[in-house]
This record gives C-alpha cells, sequence and structure tokens, in this order.
C-alpha cells in the first residue's frame, strides 16, 4: 500500500530532518587530498577518493575530533565502540559504487538541540550523527539539462570524500518556521565549534521527510503515537540547502499536501526535489522501489574506541549560553546581545573591547556602527582582528570627548574601513581634535558678540536661538567641538 | 597456452639492496605504477595504475628486478588459474596439469626460472595452492603484516600478498622486504616478534610439537596422505614430536569462508562500471543499463556467480541467515585455532587434498572446486600465517605440506619448514 | 534441499542489484548451481556463538595534505571524458 486517504479533520505537520555537514577539515575523511577550493575539476583526487583499484582508507582524526566536538555540544552519548559501515548502491557520483558512512553504531547517539519559535523554546530530539563520505558532483548535460532529460553526465571527483556528518532527528518538528530555527541554531552552534563554513557552497544539505497527520491521533498531551507517524505516508524532499530554503520548501509541500487531503484526494508516498529557482517540489521516483544498500562493516577500518574523547576535548561556550551571560555580565538587551553573538568571532571581538571600555558603550560600537558599516561593505568582522586595537583606540577617542561620536562614525571609522587608514591619523588629517577649551570660549564670546539679535531673541526667552549660536560656533570650530559643552557655555555666558 | 606472464617488463631496482640482482614476477592484481594490471580480466585488460603497490616499493628499493606481471584466476577467485581471461599457465613442474590458483603464473614463473622470486596473494589458499602444485614455498603472512595498499581487492578482510621462492630462505627473505607496518593501510600491524625471518630459516625443529588436525586430513587423496605422513617422519626423526588434534569448526569453514569472500567480492567489484578505467560496453542506456552492460562483459563466469552469490548473501532477508551467520563461524574457527595452538607450537596438514588437476578437469562443478580449498581456507578465517613446502610426490605430481602457526609466528612455522629441504 | 529453493526471479532479481545483465541461458545455470551451493551454506546454521575477539582499534591519520594526482593522472584510465570531467550515462 503505497497511499491512504485522511477524513476531513484537524491536521498536523509532522517533519523529521536529516542535514547534511561538510566538515571544515584540511583534508579529506580518508585520505590525504585538500578540501579546498579547486581550480581544475579532479584537481584534488588520489587513488583513495577516485576508487582506484586497490586503494584503502585511513580515517582523518580531525573529522573524528569535529564529530565528537559535535556530540559533546548537542548532549550525545559517544558509544564505547563505533564503527563504519558500506552501503552499497551504483551512482555515477559514488567513486567506488558504496559509500563508507555508518550504519548502527554512530559516533554519536541521541542528543537535543532547542529550538526557539515565537517566544516558545522546544527541545528536538537529535536521533543520531555519523560520520561518512561525501560523493563526487555531477553535472546532467544534454537534453533540457534537467537531471530527467539529460544524455550524459559529466563527474568531478573533487567533492568526493569530503567529511560529512549525518544529523538525524526524530520526527518532532510541527512547522516549517520550527525548521528554520532549528538549521539556524544549528548552523550557529557548528560555526562556534569551528567545524562549519556555512558561506562554503554545498556545505548544508537538508533531506526533510514530511507528513500529515489527523490531530484525532494525538493523546492528551499532544503527543502522536508512534503508530500514527509511521503509518502516515511521508514525502522525502531533497535539494534543500539553506534554512530559508527549507522553510520555503516545506511550507510548499505542508499546502500540497493539505490541498490534496482536504480534496479528498492521495497522498503517494514519493521522493520529492525542491526546486528553489520555481519555488516548487517536483516527483522524483515513487519510493515504493525498496533500496536494499546491503550494509556490511567496512573490514579496511578498525573500529574507534573514542568514548573517553568526550571528556578531554574542549568546546567553547556555545551560542545560547554565551547570549545569555551577555544579557547578565554586560547588561545587554535581548537584541543587543543576539547581535554581538551572531558569530563567535564577533562575540570574541565585543569581549576583548568590553574588557577596556564601557560595555554599554562597547555594545553600541560593535552591535550598531561596526557591524553596520562592515554589513554595507561586505566584510567580516575577521577581517577587522589584526586591527582590533585600532577599534579600540576610536571606542577611546569618544569616551574620553577627543572626538565627537558623529564625527567618529562618519568620518573616522569609515575612513577606517575604506584606507585601511589608523584612528589617530585620520583625526590629525581631517582636524577632527577636539578643539582646546579656549578655542571654545573664544569661539562661544565671538558668536555672541557676532550675533546681538539671537543673543536678544534668547533674552526675550526663545530658548530656540540658542541653536543658531550652537551653529555658529561649531561652524567657526570646524564641526569639532562637541554642541552640548557649546550649549553649555553659551547659556553660561548669557545667564550672567 | 600463455605462459607465467600476462605482461613481460624489466623494471629494475635500486642499485643496492638485499635483492640486488634477483628477478622478481609480481602477481597481476597487484599495483605497479605505469605498468598494465589485469587482475587477469577481461575488464581491465588495458588499465595502467597511476601508483605503485607499497610492496612493489619496497621491492623495488631492495634491489628487485621486476620481469613481469604474473597471470592469475580472474581477480582471485579460483584454484586453477584457468579462469584467467589470456587462458591458463601450465604447471612446469607436471605438464598438463594446472599450476594451482589463483597465483599459479607467480608459482609456474618460480618453477620453471622465469623470475627468482615472485609475489602472490592468498585469500583462500591462493599462495599455498599454486606452491604446493608447482613444488615450490610459498607463504601467506599474519592478517596485517604486509601492506594491502594496492593490491586489488576480492576479499579485504582475508586476503594477503606473500612471497614465494624455490627455497625457505629466499621465501623469507623476500618476507623481510614487505613485511611492515604502512600508515596507507589501517590494518596493518608490527609483527611484536624480534629477528628476521631469514635468519629463522635454522632448519631446526627439535623440541617442537606439531598438531596434526584429523579433519585436514581424513579427507585427502591416498597419494597425498602418503607423501605427508612420510614429510611428518622426516620432522620427527629430527626431534619433533606430532600429536593429532581435533577442529571440529573446520567442518563449516569452506562455507563460512565463501559466504565472506563472496560477499566482500561482491562489493569490491562494484567499482568496475566503466566510467573512471576499464571496459565501458559500446551498448546505449541510462547508467543501470550500462554499468549492467559493461559489467556482464568485461566479466568471466566464475567473477559473475561470487558477485550474484555474494550479493544476495548480504541482501535483505538472507543477511543474517548467511553473512551473519559466516562471521559467527569465522569467530569460532578463530576460537579453536587459539585453542589448539595454545597445546601446540605449529600445526601440520596436506596443503592441498588432491595433486594438481588436470588442465580442463575440474571446470564443470563449481561446488566441487570450493571443496578443494577445505585445507586452506580455515587460516584465512583465523587471519594466522601458514607456509606451504614442496613434500615429495604422488604419481609423478608435486605435493605440498602446511604448516599452520599463530598469529605473527612466521618465524616458527619458517623453521620447521626449513627442515624438510 | 533448502526451505527456499532460489528461483529464476531471486536471480534476476540479485543480477539487477549487482548491476550484472545476464542472458537466459546464464539465468538457467546460475539458478541451478545456487541452488545446490546455497543448499551447502545450510551446514551455517550449526555454528555455535562466541564472543568477538579484541581486534585492532583507533587507527587514524592527522589531518594534513598528501600528495594528489594530477588531473591528467586522474582521467588517463578513463574510456570516455569531457572538459576535464569522466563522462558517465545519463542517470534517469
Amino acid at each position: 500500500m503505497t497511499a491512504q486517504t485522511v477524513q476531513q479533520g484537524e491536521l498536523v505537520t509532522v517533519i523529521g530532518l536529516e542535514v547534511h555537514v561538510q566538515l571544515e577539515t584540511e583534508t579529506k575523511i580518508f585520505c590525504g587530498c585538500s578540501t579546498g577550493d579547486a581550480d581544475e575539476p579532479n584537481e584534488h583526487v588520489c587513488p583513495v577518493c577516485l576508487g582506484l583499484p586497490g586503494a584503502l582508507p585511513v580515517v582523518n582524526e580531525a573529522a573524528v575530533e569535529a564529530a565528537v566536538k559535535i556530540g559533546k555540544a548537542i548532549d550525545a552519548e559517544i558509544p564505547q565502540e563505533t564503527r563504519f559501515h558500506r552501503k552499497n548502491y551504483y551512482y555515477p557520483d559514488l567513486p567506488k559504487n558504496f559509500q563508507i558512512t555508518q550504519y548502527d553504531e554512530p559516533i554519536c547517539q541521541s542528543g537535543e538541540l532547542e529550538v526557539r519559535v515565537e517566544g516558545e523554546r522546544r527541545p528536538i530530539e537529535i536521533e543520531r550523527a555519523h560520520l561518512e563520505e561525501d560523493p563526487g558532483s555531477l553535472q546532467h548535460v544534454g537534453g533540457g539539462g534537467g537531471i530527467d532529460s539529460a544524455e550524459y553526465t559529466l563527474i568531478d571527483y573533487n567533492r568526493a570524500g569530503t567529511p560529512l556528518m549525518e544529523i538525524v532527528t526524530a520526527p518532532d518538528f510541527r512547522s516549517p518556521a520550527e525548521v528554520r530555527a532549528f538549521l539556524a541554531e544549528l548552523e550557529e552552534v557548528l560555526e562556534y565549534l569551528g567545524v562549519f563554513d556555512a558561506e562554503r557552497d554545498g556545505s548544508l544539505r537538508v533531506d526533510a521527510n514530511l507528513s500529515i497527520v489527523e490531530a484525532a491521533e494525538a493523546d492528551e498531551n499532544g503527543e502522536l503515537s508512534t503508530e500514527a507517524l509511521e503509518s502516515a505516508n511521508r514525502t522525502e524532499v531533497k535539494n534543500i540547502s539553506s534554512h530559508k530554503g527549507a522553510e520555503k520548501a516545506l511550507a510548499y509541500e505542508e499546502t500540497r499536501q493539505k490541498n490534496a487531503i482536504q480534496r479528498g484526494r492521495v497522498v503517494e508516498q514519493e521522493t520529492r526535489h525542491w526546486d528553489e529557482s520555481r519555488g516548487i517540489t517536483v516527483s522524483m521516483r515513487s519510493k515504493a522501489e525498496e533500496k536494499d544498500y546491503r550494509y556490511f562493516e567496512e573490514a579496511d577500518i578498525p573500529p574507534l574506541q573514542v568514548a573517553h574523547w568526550r571528556e578531554e576535548i574542549e568546546i567553547p561556550e556555545l551560542p545560547r549560553a554565551r547570549r545569555e551571560r551577555f544579557r547578565e555580565e554586560y547588561a545587554l538587551d535581548e537584541e543587543a546581545a543576539s547581535k554581538l553573538t551572531s558569530t563567535k568571532q564577533v562575540a570574541d571581538f565585543y569581549e576583548d573591547l568590553a574588557s577596556e571600555f564601557d560595555p554599554d558603550l562597547a555594545a553600541t560600537w560593535v552591535a550598531d556602527e561596526l557591524l553596520g558599516e562592515l554589513n554595507y561593505r561586505d566584510m567580516a568582522i575577521t577581517e577587522l582582528e589584526d586591527r582590533l586595537d585600532e577599534v579600540a583606540r576610536l571606542v577611546e577617542l569618544v569616551a574620553t570627548d577627543e572626538i565627537t561620536a558623529k564625527n567618529a562614525k562618519e568620518i573616522v571609522l569609515r575612513t577606517m574601513l575604506d584606507e585601511g587608514a589608523a584612528p589617530d591619523a585620520i583625526v590629525e588629517a581631517e582636524g577632527l581634535g577636539k578643539t582646546d577649551e579656549g578655542e571654545v570660549q573664544a569661539a562661544v564670546e565671538a558668536a555672541i558678540a557676532d550675533n546681538p539679535d539671537a543673543v536678544a531673541d534668547y533674552a526675550e526667552g526663545d530658548d530656540g536661538a540658542i541653536n543658531f549660536l550652537v551653529g555658529q560656533v561649531m561652524q567657526a570650530t570646524g564641526g569639532s567641538a562637541d554642541p552640548g559643552t557649546v550649549n553649555q557655555l553659551l547659556r553660561a555666558e548669557l545667564d550672567d | 597456452m600463455s605462459d607465467a606472464f600476462i605482461t613481460e617488463t624489466e623494471l629494475d631496482g635500486a642499485e643496492d639492496g638485499v635483492l640486488a640482482g634477483k628477478t622478481i614476477a609480481i602477481k597481476d592484481n597487484i599495483s605497479t605504477e605505469g605498468v598494465r594490471t589485469t587482475c587477469g580480466s577481461a575488464m581491465l585488460e588495458d588499465y595502467v595504475p597511476p601508483y605503485d603497490a607499497t610492496v612493489v616499493e619496497r621491492v623495488h628499493e631492495a634491489g628487485a628486478t621486476i620481469v613481469g606481471k604474473a597471470n592469475m584466476d580472474e581477480f582471485g577467485m579460483g584454484t586453477t588459474t584457468e579462469t584467467s581471461f589470456v587462458g591458463p599457465t601450465d604447471n612446469p613442474a607436471a605438464p598438463g596439469h594446472v599450476p594451482g590458483g589463483s597465483s599459479g603464473g607467480s608459482a609456474a614463473a618460480v618453477a620453471a626460472g622465469d623470475a627468482d622470486l615472485a609475489l602472490g596473494s592468498d585469500t583462500g589458499g591462493s599462495i599455498r595452492c599454486p606452491a604446493a602444485f608447482c613444488g615450490v614455498v610459498g607463504i601467506k603472512p599474519t592478517y596485517g603484516l604486509v601492506s594491502r595498499y594496492g593490491l586489488i581487492a576480492y576479499a579485504n578482510s582475508l586476503e594477503q600478498i606473500g612471497p614465494l621462492a624455490p627455497t625457505v630462505s629466499e621465501a623469507a627473505s623476500l618476507l623481510d622486504v614487505i613485511a611492515g607496518p604502512d600508515d596507507r593501510d589501517a590494518t596493518t600491524r608490527a609483527d611484536p616478534g624480534e629477528g628476521s625471518y631469514a635468519d629463522a630459516a635454522d632448519g631446526s625443529v627439535d623440541g617442537m610439537t606439531i598438531g596434526v588436525p584429523t579433519q585436514l586430513v581424513e579427507g585427502a587423496d591416498k597419494g597425498v596422505r602418503e607423501a605427508f605422513e612420510s614429510a611428518i617422519e622426516s620432522l620427527e626423526a629430527q626431534g619433533a614430536t606430532t600429536t593429532e588434534v581435533d577442529l571440529p569448526s573446520v567442518e563449516q569453514a569452506v562455507e563460512a569462508y565463501y559466504v565472506i569472500a563472496m560477499s566482500e567480492a561482491s562489493s569490491n567489484l562494484a567499482r568496475y562500471d566503466g566510467v573512471r578505467y576499464g571496459h565501458k560496453s559500446d551498448a546505449d542506456g541510462n547508467w543501470n543499463e550500462s554499468f549492467a552492460q559493461t559489467r556482464s562483459e568485461g566479466f568471466g563466469e566464475e567473477v559473475k556467480r561470487r558477485i550474484l552469490l555474494g550479493t544476495y548473501a548480504l541482501s535483505a532477508g538472507y543477511h543474517d541467515k548467511y553473512y551473519a551467520k559466516a562471521q559467527q563461524a569465522r569467530d569460532w574457527i578463530k576460537q579453536d585455532f587459539d585453542r589448539v595452538l595454545a597445546e601446540v607450537d605449529v600445526l601440520a596438514s596436506p596443503t592441498m587434498p588432491v595433486p594438481p588437476f588436470e588442465l580442463g578437469e575440474s571446470l564443470d562443478d563449481p561446488l566441487a572446486l570450493y571443496l578443494a580449498d577445505a585445507n586452506t581456507v580455515p587460516v584465512n578465517l583465523a587471519d594466522l600465517p601458514a607456509i606451504s613446502v614442496p613434500a615429495g610426490e604422488t604419481d609423478g605430481l608435486p605435493v605440498g605440506l602446511q604448516l599452520v602457526g599463530p598469529a605473527f609466528g612466521e618465524r616458527t612455522i619458517i623453521s620447521a619448514a626449513s627442515a624438510l629441504e | 534441499m533448502s526451505e527456499d529453493a532460489v528461483t529464476e526471479k531471486d536471480v534476476r532479481h540479485v543480477a539487477s542489484l549487482a548491476r550484472v545483465a545476464l542472458a537466459d541461458d546464464e539465468v538457467d545455470r546460475f539458478t541451478t548451481q545456487f541452488e545446490e551451493i546455497l543448499d551447502a551454506f545450510e551446514t551455517l546454521e550449526e555454528v555455535p556463538s562466541v564472543d568477538r575477539s579484541a581486534e585492532l582499534t583507533n587507527v587514524l591519520r592527522p589531518d594534513e595534505k598528501r600528495d594528489s594526482l594530477s588531473p591528467e593522472e586522474a582521467l588517463e584510465n578513463a574510456p570516455e571524458t569531457e572538459e576535464g570531467r569522466f563522462k558517465g550515462p545519463n542517470v534517469s
């Protein structure tokens, strides 16, 4: 039986995910070929990752370390022994026509990750996470260029053998929005661990299983029974490569299935391909074709006993915990704390700054001014890693009233970013230095002397006349006097 | 009739080294950079590896000259070298008979003097059988002693590369050259023992205890048994003591071996699809159709048979009945051998229960041929070392005696074998 | 005679899984042979279960680059290539 009809009634969306993330290691999982960007196809290949006869896999230590870090971060168990298995199937992107993966003894078991959607927090169960090798990249040529009509396939094995972590969740999601929030949180955690790069093309791939279940199947806790979950027809949606894409694809799929059900039509159990450019999912093959992967142990790789690595390996403070600490320790609001922990690099940068200056001032400068200017220029904060002291100097200049905040942002910061110059040099070149007190005083007296009408207006109670005089003083001092101070000095003179 | 080589070469080794001045034949499933490596199969008829196997690098560094790639049963699957795509090699020690398999070309090259030494591979007896049939010495090392990097896989949890030579001491010297851990093969381990293998060929067997497993002698051909018993007497005369031992687990060894070997083969040979190397069919079709045609054209019958049976043994619904059970049998066999080797120094048996077949005689009954491996396969399942050394003749046909040692017990079996020369 | 006799259908199914095209006479021959061979394998039912012995573990290599093949070497043995890539049949 491949399909079923569902009676009218409340319908619940049930989603489970299989997330594949590429791990950031120098070399591939089973050989010493580079995982870096290649200039040509088939440039980073060797007998092992090309699957040449006689080649043998040897496990990359860094991939195992990354897996243990991930396990620790999601509160998963690392079992006493973990081993690799062969998953046997034929496809041109698979050099050996089997994939070395993990089957019933994965390196991480039973973890969880909390997601927050609309203020509500919920743990999502992560059933397992395991290591495996990435296949090569295919190009479908001829016909319409699409996978269905192509005449032939061109293959580049540069990607083959890149270490992957496959993370499998329980069918705990109840909406596409939750999926998006989860994936965003997961990406953030993985980046914090230093094992993942969201910017890298193809570093995240998601297969989602979605089914629509009748709410009547839920018990008093709103929990759906395992039978209900397993008996519902599910579609597998493939070709999702971002958290935003996941939400769109699943929202489309959810609507498609609900529409079908509400019209009394049959929902096929099948695999569908997400077409991002058209915004739809397209049927691939019916899932009725049972896949027999004939899993058996990979005898070329001795088992791993790395449970004790969990204690020994250090992981950094994770985003959520860091956000909460920032709120408390630096008295920041939710929004500021969020911006300042958006990446580990930003958070580290902020904390260095906050250790020297007023955390509030540092927060404003990093969260609002600096990040804003960086985003506008499409720059990453890591590009300023070596210039931390210059940013600190800029904040110091403002903190000690040497320059105005306005000048600091509009002139100094922008020039620092655009021309790479240091703050002091810019201040000097642009003459932004704080005008000395004597100069300001003289300008205040001059403004009063030169503008008797404004003085008279002020004497008669027109408070706004002061602004005109402030403007005159600012002009005279080339804008570098502090307006607040000028205002005070004028009043002091005029009120006498 | 092909001679011992599929491809002849003249690849000089380094100037100095323990094998300087020696010629060596390399079985054609061991990768040699720039030199065609066919595995005795039409599938790889034109395949030229871009890299050397680790053992080839070591042999080269030791100064040996590679004179050819030796004939073999296709992909190592066979006991007679008759499944090779170039046809069989005649047995120089018994013309008109098979040289054994699957390293038949390697043994024949040494027996005929076409090479001083040879490397073969042994998955279920493929070094020891041809050594016995051709009247030369062959060693299957402990699993993990010799690197398999570059050995084109048939059954990766069972196979090892090993030496063939006219004498025990020459085979031992070659073993010294190729043995030792390799960071490209994660299953290799260092031999914890001391002293070279060559030094162990000292002909001394005084005080050694030899166990003779009943199950490995009782089914043997009468002439083979007589030659075997005569050799045993010779060892006893030199101070060894023999005792009968019981190895009940070997009753299931052939079946366990074939299930595991065929299952692994079905996966190890999946890569041959005509995309990256090897034969490609001219027929049209999508990837499923094209692959099926290519593989049908490129593989011989025995290879197809084992791939299909192996696929069956691993498939859904049969995995537990066949593959899982075979692994269980393997654990039992390991335990059984450990038990008897705790009581005696070495085990002795005829290498093969029969003398060399006539060419063409054995081809119609695959099962009968599988059963001829009964004496050799248990050793691969147990991951142990074994040597076959000439032990006379029956009706003018060579007979070999097999000695099996504990893990990393190569020195002991080399020592005992050298006492028979 | 084993309980589940091997049928032609089984042989064709397995040939499909293994991507090996078989002629009709091969199917016939294999069906007969497999029957006999699998029958012999029945003896494995009698095997007792024993504890697994300790094995080699934790064989790892450092995350350091090693020489790769050049693209020419990689493509050298390929029957068909195009623009530096391996050419294979379409996948539909």
